[in-house]
């Protein structure tokens, strides 16, 4: 499902550039579950956006589906990021001034859909996190653990083949964390959805079926 | 396409927000219409006719220094005697109150239940001829006054209108102090200040040398044949002050009295020009301010979209949409109390000058509007997703 080679990512600026990722060399599989561990500032959160076409590589190429990536407009970007890709932030990223309902509804406001279709589904994905009964709340009246599946609700609305999660639990405790990776657990065996996360948890990482360990922007493990 | 329910959803959860953006334009809007209001009047008056000729018209200025009525007559009788003389005066004129001169005259005249303060020019019957007044109705006064009972008046299509509407107004009759005046004729608009300004509403009275009672006039304006020199005005100046003892005499052409009037109109419309530049461009450095302010302030948001599926260009058409809702509350709030400040002076403003205001100020507030929104959100919808999500 994706494939990187030889990726590189250098942030540069007029009297410094920083290596953030060097020759990274990774495939994952359809319906797998891969973590990705390693310190802080080793690269982690610019793999994942790289990886969801949220930056681009210095060097290097990028598939998706066994397609090539790199010459691809913003328009195609967009539509590969609403279509096939889910977004889980460490920080949530909710948009405060929008509802439950509404924040779940942000990726299929970009598709061709009737509004009683994009409530449809939107419900149905806000059942599935457990949620489905503070739809009208906002995000500020909501724990950390509901803002979360909030915000997973909003990764799956649109039915995307792969959710990348830059530590979802992050931000929450142990027993809120355990709730989350359940419900990524349950995403990636009963939907058969390819999830790539990151995590500083040992613990957790261990649940996934694969880790990918990075140091200094290099792939160690 | 950003669907339009969500984006109107999302601006009713962000109203207070909103709200200062919708006062912020609100008063540019205030501010840019009053100022169209001054140079779209200065721009109408410029193209309207001015009504009447000022080139090869001379200006002799009388003074009688106090002078008896009837002594004032007999000698101011003899100057137009000499001026006609010379072959080079087409037709001479005596008046008060003439164009570009600083002296006005007012008097309320009124109908019914209706009165008002007009201006006033006095003219004798070569007035009309001299000055190249064109009568819409009736005609200007001749000697078929003399033996009317009543006296005459012509008044301008602005008096005429106000009080008859499209109603003919020839043969009917004006009340001024205890006196009933009858209208003989009507005059289109008659800018006795010049090009850049409107005279209002305006009536003539005759200047009657035959009648000891009537006003002896401070100007007699000479029309002269074209190519006349300024030789010509020396050697008559010479002539005039053997004959006239007592009179204080200056001669100046219309056409350096217009130039004069217009330096001093057109400087205040330069003036009002460069506070014009100054405030839009003011109001647009606020404006940009508060867009800049707020657009900073949704980076994250922007970064969310674009992580799910939105692309640079729907970001800003989003964010500039948003701006042009905005604007368009603001103007709803400005029409609103511009309309009714227009009910309120409707007798001081004139509906062309009003709308053409109103129509100019609601496209510069969208122009300014959409531009200030447009450069900051492009430069925000442009930035990787990923940085503007690091930017919370």
């Amino acid at each position: 499902m994706i494939q990187l080679n030889n990726i590189d990512k250098v942030y540069a600026t007029n009297t410094i550039e920083t290596t953030a990722l060097k020759a990274i060399n990774l495939h994952v599989e359809k319906g797998e579950f891969v973590s990705v561990m390693g310190p802080s500032g080793c690269g982690k959160s610019t793999l994942l956006n790289i990886i969801g076409l949220l930056d681009s590589a210095t060097n290097g190429e990028v598939l998706i589906d066994g397609q090539s990536v790199q010459k691809y407009g913003d328009i195609k970007l967009a539509k590969l990021r609403n279509q096939k890709i889910g977004f889980v932030f460490q920080s949530f990223h909710l948009i405060n001034d929008l509802s439950v309902l509404d924040n779940v509804e942000i990726p299929l406001l970009y598709r061709r859909m009737s509004g009683a279709e994009r409530k449809r589904k939107a419900l149905a994905a806000l059942e599935k996190v457990g949620l489905k009964a503070r739809t009208k709340h906002f995000p500020n009246q909501l724990s950390g653990g509901q803002r979360q599946r909030v915000a997973i609700a909003r990764a799956i609305v649109g039915e995307p083949e792969l959710i990348l999660a830059d530590e979802p639990t992050g931000n929450l405790d142990s027993v809120m964390g355990a709730e989350i990776m359940d419900i990524l657990m349950r995403l990636n065996k009963e939907e058969n959805t390819t999830i790539v996360m990151v995590t500083h948890d040992e613990h957790l990482a261990k649940q996934t079926q694969r880790i990918i360990r990075l140091f200094d922007g290099s792939q160690v493990g | 396409m950003m669907n339009l329910k969500h984006l109107f959803k999302l601006m009713w959860n962000r109203r207070k927000m909103n709200l200062l953006m919708i006062i912020e334009i609100f008063i540019s809007f205030i501010i840019i219409f009053v100022l169209a209001q001054s140079l779209v009047k200065f721009a109408v008056y410029y193209s309207e006719p001015l009504g009447f000729e000022y080139k090869n018209i001379w200006n002799l200025e009388v003074n009688s220094n106090n002078m008896e009525n009837t002594e004032a007559r007999k000698e101011i009788e003899l100057i137009k005697q000499e001026i006609k003389s010379y072959a080079e005066v087409i037709e001479i004129s005596e008046a008060y109150a003439i164009p570009y001169t600083s002296v006005d005259m007012r008097t309320t005249v009124e109908l019914d239940d209706k009165e008002i303060l007009t201006n006033m020019m006095l003219g004798d019957d070569n007035y009309a001829e001299v000055l190249g007044i064109e009568l819409v109705a009736g005609r200007w006064f001749d000697e078929q006054d003399n033996a009317s009972n009543y006296k005459p008046i012509v008044i301008n299509r602005k008096l005429k209108e106000y009080f008859f509407g499209d109603e003919e107004a020839v043969g009917k009759f004006l009340g001024q102090r205890d006196d009933q005046r009858l209208i003989i004729g009507v005059v289109d608009q008659i800018k006795k200040r010049g090009e850049l300004n409107d005279f209002g509403k305006l009536l003539f009275k005759r200047i009657n040398p035959e009648n000891p009672d009537s006003w002896i006039g401070e100007s007699i304006l000479i029309k002269m044949k074209p190519g006349t020199n300024m030789d010509f005005e020396e050697k008559l100046m010479r002539r005039l002050s053997i004959i006239s003892n007592n009179f204080t005499l200056e001669m100046r052409s219309l056409e350096a009295m217009r130039e004069r009037s217009f330096d001093k109109y057109s400087s205040i419309v330069y003036i009002f020009a460069f506070i014009s530049l100054f405030l839009v461009i003011n109001v647009s450095l606020g404006l940009f301010g508060v867009l800049w302010y707020n657009i900073n302030y949704r980076k994250s948001e922007i970064g969310i979209r674009r992580s799910f599926g939105s692309t640079a260009r729907s970001i800003y058409s989003q964010i500039v949409g948003e701006t042009m809702v905005i604007s368009t509350f603001s103007l709803i709030l400005g029409s609103f109390i511009v309309f009714q400040l227009y009910v309120f002076l409707r007798n001081w403003l004139r509906p062309d000058i009003f709308y053409a205001s109103y129509i100019i100020s609601v496209l510069v507030i969208y122009l300014i509007t959409a531009i200030c929104a447009f450069y900051p959100s492009k430069l925000a919808a442009d930035i990787e997703p990923a940085e503007a999500l690091h930017d919370e």
